[in-house]
């Protein structure tokens, strides 16, 4: 049998040199990499859809935009403020949001000057137009590009009521009592179909129309009525439309007749091409315009149907 | 290093690396996806903070109210109920300061607090989360968080978390992976050395049956290694050369036996004829004498001369007889001290008739270190009779023999005995050392000096050679062992 060859000691010397050599390689490696991950340290943007504050400092003169605030104040401008971005974009003016507590005091500050213009609710419009000398200047379009919007009755899928005539003898839940299609129009139409205010168990109103229909959801009442836009977000959620009005004019933005002309003419011009001039530059803001995406011209007798629904009303009560 | 060592090495390395890789891949994997978790967790922790910094922030605006006391209660109520959370500071919509918590949140570990600038510079629009470490607190993650909404800003939200607990999780993985993967490491080398093993075992088990193969004893229940892959493949391989190396063995043997066979019938055949030849030449001679003898009895004077023909005729016979029965005695050799130098100088001197009568240049050197030597001293005078009798008929007149001897090692001694005679043909050559064969004429030698010489040196396990170039020399070297048999 040959004997197996035996390494000389440099070879062996060669092989626990590279060994040797290859542990610490291995240990300087793990050390390194375990450094390494260990190493929190880094930077993480995340770009936020805020914009720069635009003419504050651009020597613009300040014009501000009253709107009723029954939400939180960051989701009013979470609706509103990109409009604003918008005008301040498009006009020679920068303005601001001023919030309000109701549609009166936003007619109030529109009246003494505090606002320059003002989102404001149809019935408030309406009735106190002549009083503080206000106007139309714009109202929204739909959807379907037409200024209109309806008031709708909604109950609960699993309810039992079917048409307004099933809703003698039960509860009702409306919006303000200075809304239009969440309170006046809806009593209107029971009063239309012979239900008053009496032939109903209950009639409460609520601040806004969302806590019309979380109430009927939470089976407190038995029907509501708000505004169709409203009504739609909840459609897949448990209710169903019952009965709808006839179309009613969306809300208008309303100015005082003593206005600076220039400003009112620059909101008009500027929110009746919101269309062709949201293409370009103004597209990533014009995304969380939401429902004012574009607007019409409004008409000073759109809204006179309101006193006589008003009128109809109390005579209606004042008859029961 | 032995071929286990070596392919546990080979493998266990590239195991090791190769778990290490994974590793590696698998930690910075890890690593990230915690990173993302909590920053994603930490923006909107910060997302859903800024909502009523940011109301308090507008309502000051609205109404023109102080937010700080608004803040300040918003503060404490992040301090009771967010875990984790280090600092808040909120700047204003000009990045002044507007409030910051001075306090320490949640750990009473957390030595904070250098108070934050009076203001510093954001960069508008982007949210930016920065993870660092600080001397004394640890790891910490930093949001500078704007409050705006679209295009307006009221401030900047700074708030500040705990970052050592994401890194006790990544330390966590570290070391559940490096015990894992040296977990797996270990027993794929334990799994792998067991193979290794039972591989190595097979094939020691080959060798050993290899080492232990005797031709001359096979032993055909070796246990060989079974197995359906390689080895066993080798084995079988084996078993087969096995067979066949047995086979041919026997094969050979009885080849061996057939050839030896013939070679003793044509031994005893040359043997018979020479023994036949050389007394049926006295024989003959004799019956021609009888036959003399009895057709003139009366002749005295030729009776007598007949009678001392056929008794040389006689002991020619006895010679001859006497010859055969020294080469049948070869093997018992009588062992005594022998000294060759006085040997070789007897036999000198008993053929010195012979040597002045051909007028031969005997040469005769013996080294000074040639021992005396434990051999039969009859035998041995026999050997060196024959070879000095078979130089001296070799040679002519005036010839020359030589005769050297020494000692070859420290085993044994040689002799040299070198004539200049007419040598010997190589076909002769093979058959000097034959009973009966020789070149003499006939009735000069009998054939048996130089197969006698044979006898009696392998009797004592010497070795005897002939070297001869025809007409020119012949050299006889002997080779004897100092002791005696060996």
């Amino acid at each position: 049998m040959n004997a197996i060859k035996k390494p000389s000691p440099v070879n062996r010397f060669k092989k626990v040199v590279i060994t040797l050599g290859a542990v610490l390689i291995f240990t300087l490696l793990t050390l390194f990499i375990y450094a390494t991950v260990l190493d929190l340290s880094g930077t993480y943007e995340q770009e936020r859809n805020t914009a720069l504050v635009h003419g504050r400092d651009t020597g613009k003169p300040v014009k501000y935009f009253g709107v009723v605030s029954r939400f939180p104040a960051h989701i009013i401008y979470q609706r509103y403020q990109p409009l604003m971005d918008y005008l301040n974009q498009n006009t020679g003016y920068h303005f601001s949001l001023k919030l309000s507590q109701t549609y009166e005091e936003t007619a109030t500050q529109l009246a003494g000057g505090e606002v320059d213009a003002a989102f404001m609710g149809s019935y408030v419009y309406a009735t106190s137009r002549e009083e503080h000398n206000l106007i139309s200047i714009l109202k929204p379009l739909n959807q379907d590009s037409l200024a209109i919007r309806r008031s709708v009755i909604i109950a609960r899928r699993d309810s039992r009521i079917e048409s307004i005539d099933d809703l003698r003898g039960k509860t009702l839940a409306l919006a303000s009592e200075h809304s239009l299609s969440g309170n006046w129009l809806p009593r209107y139409m029971l009063a239309r179909h012979g239900i008053l205010a009496a032939d109903l168990n209950t009639i409460t109103n609520f601040p806004n129309h969302h806590s019309v229909i979380h109430r009927v959801l939470n089976r407190e009442y038995d029907a509501g009525a708000v505004r169709d836009q409203v009504a739609r977000e909840y459609l897949n959620r448990g209710i169903h439309i019952i009965h709808s009005s006839e179309p009613l004019p969306t809300s208008p933005i309303v100015v005082s007749r003593d206005r600076d002309p220039k400003m009112v003419s620059a909101i008009i011009n500027a929110l009746l091409t919101i269309e062709r001039d949201s293409i370009g530059e103004y597209e990533p803001v014009r995304e969380d315009i939401g429902p004012h995406i574009r607007y019409t011209l409004s008409d000073e007798a759109d809204y006179d149907f309101i006193l006589e629904i008003i009128a109809f009303i109390n005579a209606q009560n004042d008859a029961g | 290093m032995s071929l286990k060592i070596k392919i546990l090495f080979l493998i266990g390395s590239v195991i090791t690396v190769l778990m290490m890789t994974i590793s590696v891949a698998f930690l910075y994997q890890f690593r990230s996806v915690v990173i993302h978790k909590e920053v994603e967790n930490i923006r909107s922790i910060t997302d859903a903070i800024s909502i009523p910094f940011l109301d308090a922030l507008v309502y000051s605006e609205t109404d023109g109210i102080n937010p700080d006391i608004i803040l300040e209660r918003h503060l404490s109520y992040l301090a009771d109920k967010i875990e984790g959370i280090r600092f808040v500071h909120i700047y204003d919509s000009n990045d002044r300061l507007v409030i910051h918590s001075l306090f320490h949140f949640n750990t009473g570990d957390y030595t904070y607090y250098n108070p934050p600038p009076a203001t510093r510079s954001f960069v508008p629009g982007r949210q930016i989360l920065n993870i660092s470490r600080q001397e004394g607190n640890g790891w910490i993650i930093e949001v500078e968080s704007p409050l705006a909404i679209a295009g307006k800003k009221w401030g900047t939200a700074v708030l500040g978390f705990d970052g050592n607990p994401v890194r006790r999780e990544i330390i966590s993985i570290s070391r559940i992976l490096l015990y894992l993967g040296i977990a797996v490491t270990a027993i794929t080398l334990l799994v792998l050395y067991f193979l290794i093993n039972r591989l190595t075992m097979s094939l020691g088990r080959l060798t050993d049956a290899i080492d232990h193969f005797d031709l001359e004893t096979p032993q055909t229940d070796l246990p060989l290694p079974e197995s359906d892959d390689e080895i066993g493949y080798l084995s079988h391989r084996f078993e087969l050369l096995q067979k066949r190396l047995i086979e041919s063995r026997n094969h050979l043997a009885v080849t061996q036996r057939q050839i030896y066979r013939a070679e003793k019938l044509a031994f005893i055949g040359r043997l018979s004829a020479g023994i036949a030849h050389e007394v049926n030449n006295s024989v003959n001679g004799i019956q021609s004498c009888i036959y003399a003898i009895e057709k003139d009895p009366q002749n005295t004077e030729q009776t007598t001369s007949y009678l001392k023909l056929i008794n040389e005729a006689l002991k020619h016979i006895e010679n001859i007889v006497k010859k055969l029965l020294e080469y049948s005695r070869k093997n018992n050799p009588s062992l005594s001290e022998v000294d060759l130098r006085e040997t070789i100088q007897n036999v000198i001197q008993l053929c010195s008739y012979k040597i002045k009568e051909k007028k031969i240049d005997i040469d005769f050197k013996a080294e000074k270190n040639l021992p005396v030597i434990n051999a039969d001293k009859h035998l041995m005078r026999e050997v060196m009779m024959n070879l000095i009798i078979n130089s001296i008929d070799a040679v002519g007149e005036e010839g020359r023999i030589r005769i050297r001897s020494g000692r070859k090692n420290k085993e044994c001694i040689y002799l040299h005995v070198e004539d200049n005679g007419a040598g010997i043909s190589p076909e002769n050559q093979e058959l000097i050392f034959e009973p009966f064969f020789t070149t003499k004429e006939t009735g000069k030698g009998t054939g048996l000096g130089l197969s006698a010489v044979l006898g009696i040196v392998e009797a004592h396990d010497g070795e005897v050679r002939a070297q001869s170039k025809p007409g020119e020399k012949t050299v006889f070297t002997i080779t004897l062992p100092i002791s005696g048999k060996k």
